[in-house]
C-alpha cells in the first residue's frame, strides 16, 4: 500500500458521506488521480527543490522518531504520523499559514473547525492560534456559493502568484471544483469557539527558529530552538563575539593594540613598543614610501619619549638617522658661472680649464699661500674687482666675501651668488642659504624627484635652523609638503605638514591638506 | 517557544517573549540570570520585543498574535503596562523603536498589511499614525534608519542642527522591501525594493558611523539574503547584492552595533556571521556553534506551553 495514501478509517467515511470524497482529497494524492510526477510530493513545501533535497536523503534513514530539527524535516515527519486528531477526524493543512493544521468534524448538522498547532499531539480549541475562524483554504470546506461571482480566495492566491505554495493551491482548486459536491451553504457553518471573527493570520513563526541579535559589549544573544511541548526547556545563550571571532585577523590586531592613548592608563613604553612592532611588520623598508611611513611611526616614538615636546633639531636628528648614505653634492664648475672680467688671467690661471690654445689643461700649481699672495698683490694696486675675481676662482671665499662685504652691496651679492653657485643645486647647504636669504628654497619645489635625491636632509636643515621670519619657515615647509604630495609621496608630505603644524581638516574640503580618518569632526 | 530575545542598551537586561504569551525580563549582569519580571497581558504568542532608548526610562514594547502592541514601563522598580494599542485587525508581527533623536516613536507592522507609528506626546498620551496597505497580505518586519546624515563623518560640520529625515524599512508578504519617508508630517513610500521571490521575513537597517553609504539587509522565505546599498545621500538608487542563497527559509538578520557584521539565522537553525571584505565581497566569518563561545545561558523554567 502506498504509504502516502490516507488510511482513513471507514467510520468517518460512513458518517460524513458527501465530504468523504473531499476528505480523501487531503494533503495526499488520491490514488484515483493520475499520480503526480513525484508521488511522495506533499502538499506543503518550501519550494520544489528544497523539499526534494531534504526529502530524498532522508528516505534512507527510515522514519525514526527523532525531533525534527528543521522545517523540512518537520513536515516529513508529520507525514509519517498520520494526520488525524485524537478524536479520529481527518485533518487538513491550512494553506494560508502553511503549517497550521485543522480538523473538522460534523456533528449535529454543523461543522466544527478547530484550528491547531504544529505539534499534532493534541487538539484543542486553540487559543494559541488566536481567535480562530474558518481556516479558509481547506478545499472541501471552502464554500463556493454558486451565486458568488468573486473568485475564491484560493484562486486569488493562485493567480497573484505571490506564494510559493501557489502550485499546491492550484491543485486544490482543480480538485475542489471537479470532484466536490459542495454542501448547500446553509447546511453548515463553522462554529467558532471565540466570539470575535477575525481574519485568519498566519503565524509569524510556526516552527522552532533561532532568534539572534547583537547585544551591548560585544555579545551575541541566541535562542536555542526548542520544542516546549516535548518538555525541552527554553535556553537563551549569550555568546561573546570576542571568543567567536578570536581567530580572525582583525580580532588579533585589535587585541594587539595597546588601547586608547590616554596618558594615565597607558604607559608610554607600551606605545613605543607597539610603534616599533608596526615598523617591523608593516612597513616595507625597501621602498621610499615604506621608509617614509616608518618615519611617521618613529616620529610617534620620539614624541612619546620626549613627552610631546619637540624642537626642530630633534626632528632633524630623526630625519638624518637613516641618511647613512652621505651624498656627494657635486659641485658645479665655477668657471662657467663667473662673469669674465679679465680674460687673460682667466685663461692662464683658471682651475682646470682647458687652454684654448693648446688644448691642454694647465696643471694646478697654485697653493693657498701663492693664491693669497697674488690676491694681496692685486689689492696693492687697488684692483679690487680683479682680486675678487681671482679669489673666487681660486676658492678663496673668505677673502672674497670679506672684501666684497665692505664694498658696495651689489658686489657683495655678486660674490655671494658666485659662492652659492659653487654648491650643487640639491645641496642642503644651498637650501639653508636660500632660506636664510629670505627665499623659499628651490628644494621645496624640486624635492621628491629621483634626480634631486633624498628630501630628508633638506627638511632637516630647514627645521634646525629656523630663521626669524616664521611665516617664511612655514611657507617653505608647506611648499615642500605640497610638492611631495604632488609626486605621490604622501607619507613624506604628511610628515612635512605635521612639522608645519597644519591642523587636521575635513576630507570633503579641497583646501584642507590632511584629514584624520575616524575622528569626530563635531 | 521563545520567539525573541533582546538585550537592552547597556547589556544588563535581557527581555524574552514566548508563545506562552508572557514577556520575561532577566538581569544578566556578570553572567547571572535573575528573573526580574514576568509580564502577562497578551492573549496570543508574543512575536517580538524591543527596548526603547534608556533616556526615556526603562521601556519595553511587545507585539503579539492577539493584534495588540503593549508598551511596558518600569516605575519604582516594578514593571507595568503603560499603553496598549489595539488598532490592528490582525497579528502584529514586528515592533521597532525609532532612533532616540526623533523622540519616542514605535513602528508596528502587522499581518493586516498596515504599519502604525505610535509617538509619545507626553503625559501618558500616544499619537497614532497609520499607513494602511503598506504591504498586501501582511507586513513581517520593520526597521528604522539610523539618525545619522550620510556622509557626515567626512564632511565639515555646518554648525547647524542636522536636518534629519525620518526613514524606516519594512518587509512584507508581497515579497517587497519598502522604504518609507516622512514628509511634512505624512509618511510616504519612498522606494520599493524588489528582489525576493517569496515573503520577506526580516529587514534590518545597518547602524551608521557617518559614511556616505546606507545599507539594508533583507531575508526571505525563498532562502535568499540580500544586502541593499545606496551610495547617494538622497536615497534614490538602491542596488541589491545577494549575500547567499540558503537552502531553507531565513528567519532573522541582525547587524552588529558597528554594522560591519551581519548575523543570519535560518531554517536549519544555524546562525552564521558575515562580513564584507575590502573588495566588496561578503564572506562567512563564523558558524556560531552552540556551546562554542557561550559565556552564559539562561534557562526558562518549564513552561506549561500548549
Amino acid at each position: 500500500m502506498d504509504p502516502w495514501a490516507p488510511p482513513w478509517p471507514p467510520q468517518p467515511r460512513e458518517r460524513h458521506a458527501a465530504p468523504a470524497e473531499g476528505w480523501s482529497r487531503g494533503p495526499q494524492r488520491d490514488p484515483r488521480h493520475a499520480p503526480a510526477p513525484q508521488p511522495r510530493r506533499p502538499a506543503l513545501r518550501a519550494g520544489p527543490d528544497a523539499w526534494d533535497e531534504y526529502h530524498r536523503p532522508r528516505r534512507d534513514r527510515g522514519r525514526d522518531r527523532h525531533r525534527p530539527a528543521s522545517r523540512a524535516e518537520y513536515y516529513e515527519s508529520a507525514y509519517a504520523n498520520r494526520p488525524y486528531s485524537r478524536w479520529g477526524q481527518p485533518v487538513l493543512w491550512c494553506m494560508l499559514c502553511r503549517s497550521c493544521w485543522a480538523a473538522a468534524s460534523l456533528g449535529k448538522g454543523r461543522w466544527t473547525i478547530w484550528a491547531c498547532f504544529p505539534e499534532m499531539k493534541h487538539f484543542l480549541p486553540s487559543s494559541l492560534c488566536g481567535p480562530f475562524a474558518p481556516v479558509l483554504p481547506m478545499a472541501p470546506l471552502s464554500p463556493q456559493p454558486p451565486t458568488s461571482g468573486k473568485p475564491s480566495l484560493l484562486l486569488q492566491y493562485r493567480e497573484s502568484g505571490l506564494s510559493s505554495s501557489s502550485y499546491e493551491l492550484s491543485q486544490y482548486i482543480c480538485d475542489s471544483t471537479d470532484h466536490y459536491d459542495p454542501l448547500p451553504v446553509g447546511a453548515w457553518s463553522p462554529v467558532q469557539a471565540a466570539s470575535t471573527p477575525a481574519p485568519v493570520a498566519p503565524q509569524k513563526f510556526p516552527l522552532p527558529h533561532v532568534p539572534v541579535c547583537f547585544g551591548a559589549g560585544g555579545q551575541l544573544v541566541l535562542v536555542c530552538p526548542h520544542f516546549p511541548a516535548e518538555g525541552q526547556p527554553a535556553h537563551v545563550e549569550l555568546h561573546s563575539l570576542e571568543v567567536i571571532l578570536h581567530d580572525t585577523k582583525e580580532q588579533e590586531e585589535l587585541q594587539a593594540f595597546p588601547g586608547p592613548l590616554a596618558r594615565e592608563d597607558l604607559h608610554k613604553v607600551d606605545v613605543m613598543t607597539f610603534c616599533q612592532h608596526k615598523i617591523a611588520t608593516s612597513c616595507d623598508l625597501s621602498t621610499q614610501r615604506g621608509r617614509d611611513s616608518a618615519l611617521l611611526w618613529k616620529l610617534l616614538v620620539l614624541l612619546c619619549r620626549q613627552n610631546g615636546s619637540m624642537v626642530g633639531s630633534d626632528t632633524a636628528e630623526l630625519l638624518m638617522q637613516d641618511c647613512k648614505r652621505l651624498e656627494k653634492y657635486k659641485r658645479q664648475n665655477p668657471v662657467a658661472n663667473l662673469i669674465n672680467l679679465s680674460d687673460d688671467e682667466w685663461r692662464a690661471h683658471g682651475l682646470g680649464t682647458v687652454d684654448l690654445l693648446t688644448g691642454e689643461v694647465p696643471p694646478i700649481v697654485e697653493t693657498l699661500a701663492q693664491t693669497v699672495e697674488k690676491f694681496t698683490k692685486l689689492l696693492y694696486y687697488g684692483r679690487k674687482k680683479e682680486a675678487l675675481d681671482w679669489a673666487m676662482r681660486n676658492q678663496l671665499w673668505g677673502h672674497a666675501l670679506f672684501l666684497s662685504s665692505k664694498m658696495d652691496p651689489r658686489t657683495y651679492s655678486w660674490v655671494l651668488t658666485g659662492f652659492t653657485n659653487t654648491l650643487a643645486a640639491n645641496d642642503p647647504l644651498q637650501t639653508l642659504f636660500q632660506l636664510m636669504s629670505g627665499r623659499v628654497p628651490q628644494a621645496a619645489q624640486c624635492c621628491g624627484d629621483a634626480k634631486w635625491g633624498d628630501w630628508r636632509p633638506h627638511l632637516a636643515v630647514m627645521l634646525s635652523n629656523k630663521v626669524g621670519d616664521a611665516e617664511l619657515n612655514h611657507r617653505a615647509i608647506v611648499t615642500m609638503g605640497d610638492t611631495l604630495a604632488g609626486r605621490g609621496l604622501t607619507e613624506a608630505a604628511h610628515f612635512c605638514y605635521l612639522m608645519a603644524n597644519i591642523p587636521f581638516g575635513y576630507f570633503g574640503e579641497k583646501a584642507d591638506r590632511m584629514a584624520l580618518l575616524g575622528s569626530s569632526h563635531r | 517557544m521563545i520567539h525573541d530575545a533582546q538585550m537592552d542598551y547597556y547589556g544588563t537586561r535581557l527581555a524574552t517573549c514566548s508563545s506562552d504569551r508572557s514577556v520575561k525580563i532577566f538581569d544578566v549582569r556578570n553572567g547571572g540570570q535573575i528573573l526580574i519580571a514576568d509580564l502577562r497581558g497578551h492573549e496570543g504568542p508574543v512575536w517580538q520585543v524591543a527596548w526603547a532608548h534608556p533616556m526615556y526610562g526603562n521601556i519595553l514594547a511587545s507585539c503579539s498574535y492577539d493584534r495588540k502592541v503593549i508598551i511596558w514601563k518600569e516605575e519604582n522598580g516594578t514593571w507595568e503596562k503603560t499603553y496598549e494599542y489595539t488598532g490592528h485587525d490582525s497579528s502584529v508581527n514586528s515592533v521597532c523603536w525609532a532612533p532616540h533623536d526623533y523622540g519616542l516613536i514605535l513602528a508596528c507592522g502587522s499581518s493586516d498589511g498596515a504599519i502604525s507609528l505610535l509617538s509619545y506626546t507626553g503625559d501618558g498620551q500616544w499619537e497614532v499614525k497609520k499607513i494602511s496597505n503598506a504591504h498586501t497580505i501582511g507586513c513581517n518586519a520593520v526597521s528604522w534608519a539610523p539618525a545619522v546624515v550620510p556622509g557626515s563623518l567626512i564632511e565639515q560640520p555646518s554648525g547647524q542642527k542636522p536636518n534629519y529625515i525620518k526613514r524606516f524599512a519594512s518587509g512584507g508578504c508581497d515579497n517587497l522591501v519598502k522604504i518609507w519617508k516622512e514628509e511634512d508630517g505624512q509618511w510616504k513610500e519612498e522606494q520599493k525594493l524588489e528582489a525576493h521571490s517569496d515573503w520577506v521575513r526580516d529587514v534590518a537597517w545597518a547602524p551608521s558611523i557617518g559614511l556616505p553609504t546606507s545599507t539594508i539587509a533583507s531575508c526571505s522565505q525563498d532562502g535568499r539574503v540580500f544586502i541593499w546599498t545606496c551610495d547617494d545621500a538622497s536615497g534614490n538608487s538602491w542596488s541589491p547584492k545577494l549575500l547567499h542563497k540558503f537552502t531553507d527559509v531565513v528567519w532573522h538578520v541582525s547587524w552588529s552595533i558597528t554594522a560591519n557584521i551581519l548575523a543570519v539565522s535560518g531554517g536549519d537553525n544555524k546562525v552564521t556571521l558575515w562580513k564584507e571584505s575590502v573588495d566588496g565581497l561578503w564572506a562567512c566569518i563564523s558558524d556560531v556553534n552552540k556551546g562554542q563561545g557561550g559565556v552564559s545561558a539562561i534557562t526558562e523554567g518549564q513552561q506549561n506551553e500548549q
